[in-house]
């Protein structure tokens, strides 16, 4: 039987933001001219959100992740400011309680007669953009092989930890490949830790969500992260396949070009999903 | 028709009783004449938020005969303005607010039983199940009929309109019929797969069942969770025994 994800028995996500000075440039998968940091501020706020919407229960929230966020660039550190600054590894129901600020933004949406209709939403901001310095991404993934080291060791029979990192892809420290290998080699003793890669490029190229092959992806940073990303394990090709008609092989990665790969909180099992809320 | 009714129940091990999500009715032991009876068992979603609520609302709304196939489209609405108003007594957090958009998600199997003619009828929505016994044979097993079919993603009752659009699709009932000595069970899906698994090994799960009393459940739940027997999750059964 798996490991189950529960407050008695958390699991642990790092998300590993890359903060350099080419994120300045534009993000090709944005149609508002967006800088590729704000486009990773975007996504990496979207992916707290949703995970802590995941964990909100009646009574509150759930701490059934411990989560870090560290940003390289000039620095690399932990990404949170605020009541949160410093903080290396946080439990979910502090960040929930404790974003920066709480933002409105508008979206459409279908209503009832099938028109457009605007509805303003609350989101929350725990991580800014910022771009500056060196891409010191192998540095990186050994903080992060560091913080769940000590993690594992502690939680020697949790949910395997879920790393991400989101790129432009371009490390000027070295090949991650071979620091990525290092961190997927840590395992609890229901699987091995996984390494999800976002790369959030300045092409002009359609969105890419977990392909299994590198044929389609156009740079060589975008091959060489596809490389380093983890297969789906079974849980989530399941849930993939399954429940929302993802196609998916046994050679899929996790992996996106140009797309937050927000989706992938859906593959996440904590107990039943209704199959009416899509 | 005399009707013994007794609800077990249990939060999954290691949370609070606070934390059951489950919700059965009637809430007290049933040992009485009727002339009708009305019991239901539902499970509240996981991931949803104030399931626990909305569940209470679905299984005491079927035994008020509100909840039948016919009159959901008058009833559920009301219902659904109901958990909204016990939910939303104070100002909530964002993520308490962006939640409550979802809505709330609640399997439900409730069981109509008449004195004369002796018929009844089952409704569920979900993974909720009720299995009859006569004669220490499985007369009815609904709505899932192998322990292959449960899953982690059922399709559920929502306190949210815009999620139960195709409700008609996976709304279940059937017929019965009913003589004195029949037993009932109703149960949600952790023990429902326990009883569907074991009986498809040849045994005869309700054995285990009629043997229950409210001392030895809880030590019952635990044993079998320890061996992997049955997963970790809040457990409902409700035993109906028919004279």
């Amino acid at each position: 039987m798996p490991a189950a994800i529960s407050s008695a028995n958390p699991s642990c996500f790092v998300f590993l933001v890359d903060q350099s000075a080419s994120m300045q440039k534009p993000f090709g998968g944005s149609e508002a001219n967006q800088k590729k940091s704000e486009g990773v501020a975007d996504a990496i706020n979207r992916w707290l959100q949703n995970l802590i919407i995941k964990c909100a229960k009646s009574e509150g929230i759930r701490d059934y992740y411990y989560v870090s966020v560290i940003g390289y660039g000039a620095q690399i550190n932990s990404a949170f400011k605020g009541d949160l600054i410093g903080r290396r590894l946080v439990p979910i129901s502090q960040i929930a309680n404790h974003p920066l600020r709480i933002e409105k933004r508008t979206k459409f949406v279908d209503d009832d007669s099938g028109d457009l209709a605007e509805q303003t939403l609350k989101f929350p901001v725990w991580i800014e953009p910022i771009a500056n310095g060196q891409t010191p991404m192998c540095e990186a993934i050994v903080l992060a092989q560091r913080i769940l080291s000590k993690w594992l060791e502690e939680h020697p029979d949790c949910f395997p930890p879920i790393v991400i990192n989101m790129t432009d892809g371009a490390a000027t420290d070295g090949d991650p490949r071979i620091f990525a290998t290092k961190l997927t080699h840590l395992a609890s003793s229901d699987g091995n830790v996984l390494l999800f890669n976002i790369n959030f490029s300045s092409h002009q190229a359609n969105p890419i969500e977990f392909p299994d092959s590198d044929k389609n992806l156009v740079d060589k940073y975008a091959k060489q992260l596809f490389q380093m990303s983890s297969l789906l394990p079974d849980y989530m090709r399941k849930i993939a396949s399954q429940e929302y008609n993802i196609p998916v092989s046994k050679t899929t990665r996790g992996f996106t070009f140009n797309a937050e790969m927000v989706a992938l909180i859906k593959f996440l099992d904590i107990g039943t999903r209704p199959s009416n809320l899509e | 028709m005399h009707i013994t009714a007794e609800t077990f129940w249990l939060p999954k091990q290691g949370y609070a009783l606070s934390d059951y999500e489950d919700a059965y009715y009637p809430n007290s032991v049933i040992k009485q004449q009727v002339n009708i009876f009305r019991c239901a068992v539902a499970d509240g979603a996981t991931e949803s938020s104030f399931s626990g609520q909305w569940a209470q609302l679905l299984v005491k709304a079927y035994c008020e005969d509100k909840l039948e196939v016919d009159g959901f489209n008058y009833y559920l609405p009301q219902l659904q303005r109901q958990w909204i108003n016990q939910v939303t007594t104070q100002p909530l957090p964002w993520y308490a607010e962006a939640k409550l958009q979802q809505g709330t998600f609640s399997t439900l199997v409730g069981l109509t039983l008449h004195k004369q003619p002796p018929i009844g009828k089952v409704l569920a929505i979900g993974d909720s199940c009720l299995f009859q016994v006569r004669q220490e044979k499985l007369n009815h097993r609904f709505p899932l009929t192998h322990s292959q079919q449960f899953n982690n993603n059922p399709s559920l009752l929502s306190s949210n309109v815009s999620y139960n659009k195709h409700l008609a699709q996976y709304i279940y009932q059937i017929n019965i019929k009913w003589q004195p000595g029949d037993e009932f069970y109703l149960m949600t899906d952790a023990l429902a797969y326990w009883f569907l698994h074991n009986y498809e090994q040849h045994s005869q799960p309700w054995q285990a069942l009629r043997q229950l009393t409210q001392q030895n459940f809880k030590d019952w739940i635990i044993k079998l969770i320890a061996a992997q027997h049955l997963s970790n999750d809040d457990v409902t059964l409700m035993r109906i025994f028919l004279k």
